[in-house]
């Protein structure tokens, strides 16, 4: 069997200040055999050597960048000092800089050189020892780390959150506004989620923060330090749930061209990141300035995001040529007004000719579903299609079916609180009356249907055990009709997904 | 930073100052204040590195040569009157302790703690 010599682990689990967790994180990786080789912007590489006792300790230089060739001759005396003094410069990338100090008395029997003080972590440390550590001012080093901190940590997360607020405004209301497709999208919810957690998360490290500073500005002047530590289980919490969310939804997710616009922002993501990096890499061999550095390899990113981007568009255009994307159902391309249109012709449980005396080809019928362990919504939507002759109403339903029982009474309440929340801007004449109506003809529990004011409108709701139907016909439905797509409903519930929305409709032609 | 003016020295600062009285090579003074102290003062390498890159720029210190890596400094004039401002500082600070519980109080109290020849109250005594 092959022994590993190389381990990668992503270091941004940890918040870019948590100093000790990083450190005693490391301590615990030598004691087990894996010794920092390098690291990059997200991953540290560990290389394989002996089980050691070692000392970590990370030092945050606000004049290093990962943009410049390492190391700088002010880099390199830094260093040699540190070495002086036992510590051995280990990785670096841009201002987090590590140094291990090999515990001596342990690792080779002997009394330690220098001079023992105070330990710093004393909780996690039973060593009687402790080297100087590099940093014994405290005053100068709350400073110098709130100097990096304020280059990097604070404008970025200051940023992610502006931006998890902007985007937030539009995620968050869907599961205000739409409870039960929240439910049935399951995927999209636990993205919501992890990102509104995200949000606190980012929140509560930018408090920690400060609250560290202040805390450790105020033991400086007494000539103390104050350990500055993150909070790991809520970040990795966060981290997992996310990717954990994105894994869901990607799998989830019926509808091919939602997928393959995910694919492709995690494409661009990774043009970008990869050109990024390959370029920096090179211009620090050519020892090129860090200024310098930074404007090429993010213009090379964006370039690369820019290339990568119009090559995804052509790829989706000429996919949208070929069959609009929709791989399960017919699809008819005509031309009209000089217009393309691209008209699927998906079969529904109900069909406005099993209801009227029409032609269902003169129609586009759309049938979507979604599916989460907790409810499945099926979606269809059956409207005249541009340049059809006649306009005989139109069919636009959503079968709901709940999977638990216990979650029947709910989503009968969300389903009315849906309307109720469009009806809250409405004039009191125009305000939405659920009137209840023979729920038999439809052969349901409870049936109602929605009023405008004193006008009845076209839309229905009807309740069975496990399932409720939400219909609107662009018509006022008779009693026979009410019989049809009730029997209907309730043989597509009973078939138990054997329903194949492939079949399509025996093509009539004109 | 508060102390960047160096308008009062911390002790590590201070002892930085007293071991450049005469020429040393930067990596030396971790040494020699350990020495001088008998371990009561430590300062760690970042440390020294960043005040003696602090102390170049306001011209408290300049190099004297440079060996390979190993680069060497001596106090200057500016330095040599921080030091002297700090002294009379804690002269100052001693006298009125002095002045407070007295003499004889104070040479009681550091007599524990403080080899003899060493006690700055009585000294000036």
């Amino acid at each position: 069997m092959k022994i590993r010599e190389h381990r990668y682990e992503m270091y941004t689990l940890y918040s870019y200040y948590d100093r000790a967790g990083m450190e005693e994180h490391l301590e615990k990786m030598a004691s087990k055999g894996w010794m920092l080789e390098r690291m990059n912007s997200w991953f540290w590489t560990y290389r394989k050597c002996p089980p050691k006792k070692v000392h970590v300790q990370i030092i945050y230089d606000p004049n290093a960048s990962e943009y410049a060739p390492e190391p700088t001759r002010k880099q390199e005396d830094f260093r040699d000092f540190c070495e002086y003094a036992g510590w051995d410069f280990t990785a670096s990338y841009g201002p987090l800089q590590v140094f291990y100090h090999v515990r001596e008395a342990e690792n080779r029997a002997e009394e330690p050189v220098r001079p023992c003080v105070e330990r710093r972590n004393p909780e996690h440390d039973s060593e009687k020892w402790h080297p100087i550590p590099i940093e014994t001012d405290p005053v100068m080093e709350v400073e110098v780390i709130h100097q990096v901190m304020k280059k990097r940590f604070l404008p970025i997360n200051v940023l992610l959150l502006v931006n998890i607020f902007l985007a937030g405004r539009k995620i968050f209301p869907i599961l205000i506004e739409k409870p039960l497709w929240a439910m049935a999208n399951l995927g999209y919810t636990c993205i919501a989620c992890s990102i509104f957690l995200a949000a606190v998360m980012i929140a509560v490290e930018i408090v920690s923060y400060f609250l560290w500073l202040f805390g450790a500005r105020r033991m400086a002047e007494r000539n103390q330090s104050l350990v500055l530590r993150g909070r790991t289980l809520l970040r990795r919490s966060v981290f997992y749930l996310m990717v954990f969310s994105l894994i869901y939804w990607f799998v989830s997710v019926k509808d091919f061209f939602l997928r393959l616009q995910a694919a492709g922002i995690v494409f661009l993501a990774a043009c970008a990141l990869l050109v990024s990096a390959s370029v920096s890499r090179h211009m620090k061999k050519k020892k090129v300035s860090a200024d310098e550095n930074r404007v090429k390899s993010n213009g090379a990113a964006i370039l690369a995001m820019i290339v990568s981007a119009v090559f995804l568009a052509v790829f989706l255009r000429w996919n949208w040529e070929k069959d609009g994307f929709r791989r399960n159902a017919e699809t008819e391309v005509y031309e009209y007004q000089g217009t393309k249109v691209v008209c699927s012709h998906d079969r529904l449980p109900v069909m406005c000719s099993e209801l009227l005396v029409v032609d269902d080809y003169q129609y586009r019928t759309e049938w979507d579903v979604r599916e989460s362990p907790l409810l499945a919504q099926h979606e269809a939507k059956q409207y005249i299609k541009p340049g059809a002759l006649g306009n005989e109403g139109y069919l636009d339903y959503t079968i709901t079916e709940v999977k638990l029982s216990v979650m029947n009474d709910w989503c009968r309440q969300m389903v009315r609180y849906q309307y109720e929340r469009m009806d809250e801007e409405n004039p009191l004449e125009r305000k939405y009356r659920f009137v209840e109506t023979d729920a038999d003809l439809w052969g349901a529990e409870y049936s109602c249907q929605i009023f405008v004011g004193e006008e009845a409108g076209f839309r229905h709701l009807v309740f069975w055990d496990g399932c409720i139907l939400d219909l609107a016909a662009g018509w006022q439905l008779t009693g026979d009709q009410k019989g049809i797509i009730g029997a209907k409903i309730r043989e597509f519930m009973e078939s138990e997904y054997q329903w194949e929305p492939s079949c399509v409709l025996p093509v009539s032609k004109q | 930073m508060p102390r960047m003016k160096f308008q009062t020295l911390t002790e590590q600062m201070y002892y930085i100052l007293l071991c450049l009285n005469s020429e040393c090579c930067g990596i030396d003074i971790m040494d020699r204040i350990t020495a001088m102290t008998n371990g009561r003062v430590v300062v760690g390498a970042g440390t020294l590195y960043n005040l003696l890159e602090q102390f170049l720029e306001v011209e408290m210190i300049r190099e004297t040569k440079r060996e390979g890596r190993r680069r060497s400094y001596v106090l200057t004039k500016t330095g040599r009157e921080a030091l002297d401002a700090e002294r009379r500082r804690l002269w100052d600070q001693i006298g009125d302790y002095d002045r407070v519980f007295g003499e004889e109080g104070a040479c009681e109290m550091t007599s524990e703690a403080v080899p003899s020849g060493l006690q700055p109250g009585c000294q000036r005594g």
